[in-house]
């Protein structure tokens, strides 16, 4: 009995022109010849496709007539936003029209800082004018015609006021400035207050998982930390340079980010709050708003320099640079509730919207081109450390301001560690090693 | 350092990845491999030896494609796709036809010589004629004539890269980019060079030559990467296995000689006179001679002992190749073209987009685009194509001489501006001079070189024609009987 095989292929075609026709994919690698230089070359392929289609930038919102001085997007409503601006000017908008759905003289100068409540019920705002005004969100979008509308409350404060913030869980919200006040929803005078040292503070947020802990940065260059219950702080760490700005990682709410006039973003774990944990060194100008995504595996940072950075949340460097030719000085940066849009409001009376992965195609994707864009993204992961692909994949467009002054930092730095390393070397036993950076950027610890 | 010990950590977890679910996936798909296979029993003994033995017992569409053409115009070389067969007479005769349908797709008569024909991307096929390689449409339309390829004799073609390759009477080999249309290079090989042959595995052209001798090319260097002294008299044929481990070739001394290229030595041999030879996906390989071609199975492993099946054409064998992914073996002879099944000789589980063959036709025009845009660099064809991709494991210091030779060269490339003087006079009219200066310098070395070449070929042709007087008066000088001796 002599056995052996034939290959016959008629039944491979299809019975229908309906059916669809079978792919059969075979992994021994003996049917896949130079499989190693045809992958590479898909790799190199990807990475040079994803920089053809990034296209960040998706619009803008204009009708501010002044400089716009903070913004927020709304947590529980993917389409609204609102912004205040330098003429005690309020508008929400519905990002998706780009228009304008309430318009309010809110305030008489400028409004230094806006915040929704947890639900979406209520929405705060602060002014230079020392007035906090306390709108229900509901009757402003029903009431959207009358640009003289009333706030539910309006409270008033003793000092000057910086930005607020909205407790996460309580009717009370928190307000920076000369002093740092807690006010709740019934009460007409702060029911808190906290002072320590005589320096006013800019920027205040509440804790996203203790209600009771609220994290400033005065103008004394320091970061304090307030417990509500306790009724005073509890440590504060004086750094070299003043912070503009402060954001919780809501995932992991024992760290925040502060962005400095230093031009460096630096992260903190409150619990140790002697030393940073991270510092993020890319922008060449001071930070002038820094706001978390809600993966908190990122966040954003709009700068003096007219650029915004997106970061990774352990990384020293930005993984990603928007800037515009018309954009000026980034005055607050905020992230859309699904993590998938970056709002920059500018000095130039714009709110711009930016996408977070520059070249992710908005809007519904079939399934095979999910499992394509799937399968080129595993390849630049392999081949990420790859010279070629590397530099490629790094490549960012830069103003020319910019790079001159990043390559003038370049030369400083450079500068530097040579002089150290001639200094080790030619004065040994003398020389003492200069500490580490991380210890470098923090002047004092005072409990 | 830490960050080393980090990176190199990632790096080792990410290999352990891959290739552990390269080991999954190859388990899976042999569970799940489709049947595209018969099985067929015989109630006899004896081992197959011939196809009457066993052709009744074949299924039907197996023995539909038993083709016996009768030809008129010469012997016939060969190119075979698993859709197409190619037929490029010695007189000019040129036919294409789809061999599985039945189909004939073009024939036409181009009136002179053509020396060989191959399949190139997207179902066209180019053709080595005694002016030029022209290239022809599906209809035979024709496409594009090279001219720098001057009476090409031998023609491969590696798919990945889109590159011809042509081989000449002389031992040029010019390699020629078919999407671009440019030369990537060209250079001399051996001047008695007797077969051409690609690695399908790593891309790789091998040339042997009459003087036993097999020489490995790739198009970036001039010279051969490899050769091996293979034969005491010359190679007539060879091939590569399918993996690229594995080299098959007959010599004109009468035997067949099974290499294993990874250690470059000799595996078996067999006493065997053969002028052709083909190696089928599944290792089995057939050798022709004369009108008889015979088949062994288990070649690679080293068993050339006992034939496993023997084949006899109408007439003298020209060209012999294995269709892919089918069990059947294509010869073209001096008055026809013979197809005959082997069976268990080409590998039954095909990858859809490995073969454009085989895929319809909106499958097929998607693999066209993705072809182009993943078209390898030539520079990438090396010996060891596995590394591509893979940590660079060399000294630091020969990395380092490297990138020091290619920021010198890039310095030397780069065209030095005259600074503007701003200290002190700076007329225009200096500068313009200085410029024209130096225009005028660059200028008189062209000059110079042009008339040293000049001169040194009216030199050449003196010294030709004196010589060619001197014999002339010789012969007038001569007798008839010490003529003749000259001559012969």
């Amino acid at each position: 009995m002599v056995k052996f095989n034939t290959i016959c292929r008629s039944g491979q075609e299809r019975s229908t022109n309906a059916d669809i026709t079978k792919v059969y994919r075979n992994p021994n690698p003996k049917v896949h010849p130079l499989a190693h230089a045809r992958e590479y070359q898909r790799a190199l392929v990807a990475t040079k496709v994803e920089k053809i289609y990034a296209q960040p930038f998706l619009g803008a919102l204009n009708g501010h007539s002044d400089g716009v001085s903070c913004i927020e997007a709304c947590r529980f409503n993917l389409s609204k936003l609102v912004s205040g601006s330098y003429d005690g000017e309020i508008r929400i908008w519905d990002i998706p029209s780009r228009r304008t759905l309430v318009q309010l003289n809110a305030h008489q100068q400028m409004v230094k800082g806006v915040s929704f409540s947890r639900d979406g019920m209520r929405v705060v705002s602060s002014g230079e004018d020392k007035t906090i005004n306390l709108y229900d969100f509901p009757q402003l979008l029903e009431q959207s015609n009358n640009t003289f509308q009333e706030p539910l409350m309006r409270y008033l404060s003793k000092g000057t006021l910086g930005n607020v913030d909205h407790n996460y869980q309580l009717s009370q919200f928190a307000t920076a400035g000369q002093v740092v006040q807690v006010w709740d929803y019934e009460r007409p005078k702060p029911i808190m207050k906290f002072q320590w040292g005589v320096d006013s503070v800019s920027c205040v947020k509440y804790s996203p998982a203790d209600s009771n802990l609220i994290c400033g940065t005065s103008m004394d260059r320091c970061v304090i930390l307030y417990d509500v219950r306790a009724e005073s702080a509890i440590h504060k760490v004086a750094m070299l340079n003043k912070s503009q700005c402060l954001a919780w990682n809501p995932i992991e709410p024992l760290n925040i980010v502060i962005g400095n006039d230093d031009s460096n973003c630096y992260t903190y774990d409150i619990r140790k709050i002697e030393q940073p944990t991270m510092i993020h060194k890319d922008h060449i100008s001071a930070v002038m708003s820094v706001a978390f995504s809600s993966s908190g595996r990122e966040f954003v940072s709009g700068s003096f320099d007219r650029t915004i950075r997106i970061f990774p949340f352990n990384k020293g460097y930005s993984r990603e640079v928007y800037h515009g030719q018309r954009m000026q000085q980034v005055n607050s940066v905020s992230f859309s509730a699904d993590a998938q849009f970056v709002y920059s409001g500018s000095n130039d009376m714009n709110i711009r919207i930016w996408k977070v992965n520059a070249s992710q195609k908005v809007g519904t994707i079939n399934q095979r081109e999910v499992n394509a864009t799937n399968y080129r993204q595993a390849l630049k992961e392999k081949f990420k450390y790859n010279p070629e692909i590397k530099r490629i994949a790094k490549h960012r467009h830069l103003p020319k301001y910019l790079m001159n002054k990043k390559k003038q930092r370049q030369e400083m730095k450079e500068s530097k560690n040579r002089k150290q390393r001639n200094a080790e070397l030619n004065n040994p036993g003398q020389y003492e090693a200069p500490k580490p950076e991380k210890q470098q950027r923090v002047e004092q610890f005072i409990q | 350092m830490a960050k080393d010990k980090i990176l190199s950590a990632k790096l080792k977890q990410q290999e352990f990845k891959t290739k552990s679910t390269q080991l999954k996936t190859q388990k899976i798909a042999q569970l799940l491999e489709p049947q595209f296979q018969q099985s067929v029993e015989i109630d006899d003994e004896r081992p197959l030896l011939k196809i009457s033995n066993f052709k009744e017992y074949l299924p039907e569409e197996n023995v539909q494609n038993i083709i016996n053409l009768k030809l008129k115009q010469g012997p016939y070389k060969l190119s075979v796709t698993p859709q197409t067969t190619y037929l490029a007479g010695e007189s000019g005769h040129i036919a294409a036809f789809n061999w599985r349908h039945k189909q004939l797709e073009c024939e036409f008569d181009v009136k002179e010589k053509c020396y060989d024909i191959i399949s190139i991307a997207q179902r066209n096929f180019a053709v080595a004629q005694k002016s030029s390689i022209y290239i022809y449409d599906p209809k035979g339309v024709e496409v594009h004539k090279i001219r720098e390829c001057k009476q090409a004799t031998k023609l491969e073609y590696l798919p990945y890269h889109f590159l011809l390759a042509a081989l000449n009477q002389n031992g040029q080999l010019t390699y020629q980019d078919i999407t671009q249309g440019k030369i990537i290079s060209t250079y001399r090989t051996t001047p008695s060079s007797l077969c051409l042959k690609q690695n399908n595995n790593n891309a790789i052209l091998g040339i042997g030559d009459q003087m036993g001798v097999v020489r490995m090319y790739a198009p970036n260097t001039g010279t051969s990467l490899t050769s091996m002294l293979c034969h005491k008299g010359g190679v007539m044929s060879m091939t590569f296995s399918r993996d690229g481990n594995h080299l098959i070739t007959t010599g004109s001394e009468g035997t067949i000689k099974v290499w294993d290229l990874r250690t470059q030595k000799l595996q078996s041999q067999v006493a065997v006179n053969a002028t052709n030879l083909a190696l089928s996906d599944k290792g089995i390989l057939a050798a022709g001679r004369g009108t008889d071609v015979v088949m062994w199975k288990n070649c690679l492993i080293g068993d050339l002992k006992t034939p496993y099946l023997r084949y006899k054409a109408s007439s003298m064998i020209c060209d012999i190749d294995f269709i892919k992914h089918e069990d059947y073996l294509a010869m073209s002879t001096f008055d026809s073209y013979e197809q005959t099944v082997v069976p268990e000789s080409g590998e039954p589980f095909f990858d859809t987009y490995e073969q454009p063959e085989l895929q319809n036709k909106k499958q097929r025009l998607e693999t066209n685009v993705r072809q182009l845009v993943e078209k390898l660099p030539p520079e990438s064809i090396s010996l060891q194509s596995h590394r591509i991709g893979t940590i660079d494991r060399t000294s630091k210091m020969i990395i380092e001489k490297e990138q020091k030779r290619q920021i010198e060269e890039q310095a030397s490339k780069k065209i030095k501006k005259q600074k503007k003087k701003m200290r002190g006079r700076n007329k225009i009219g200096k500068r313009e001079k200085l410029k024209e200066l130096e225009r005028d310098q660059k200028q008189q070395v062209k000059w110079q070189e042009m008339l040293s070449d000049a001169l040194r070929v009216k030199r050449a042709e003196k010294e030709k024609k004196k010589f060619e007087t001197k014999l002339l008066d010789r012969l007038e000088q001569m007798s008839s009987k010490e003529f003749i001796r000259v001559v012969s």
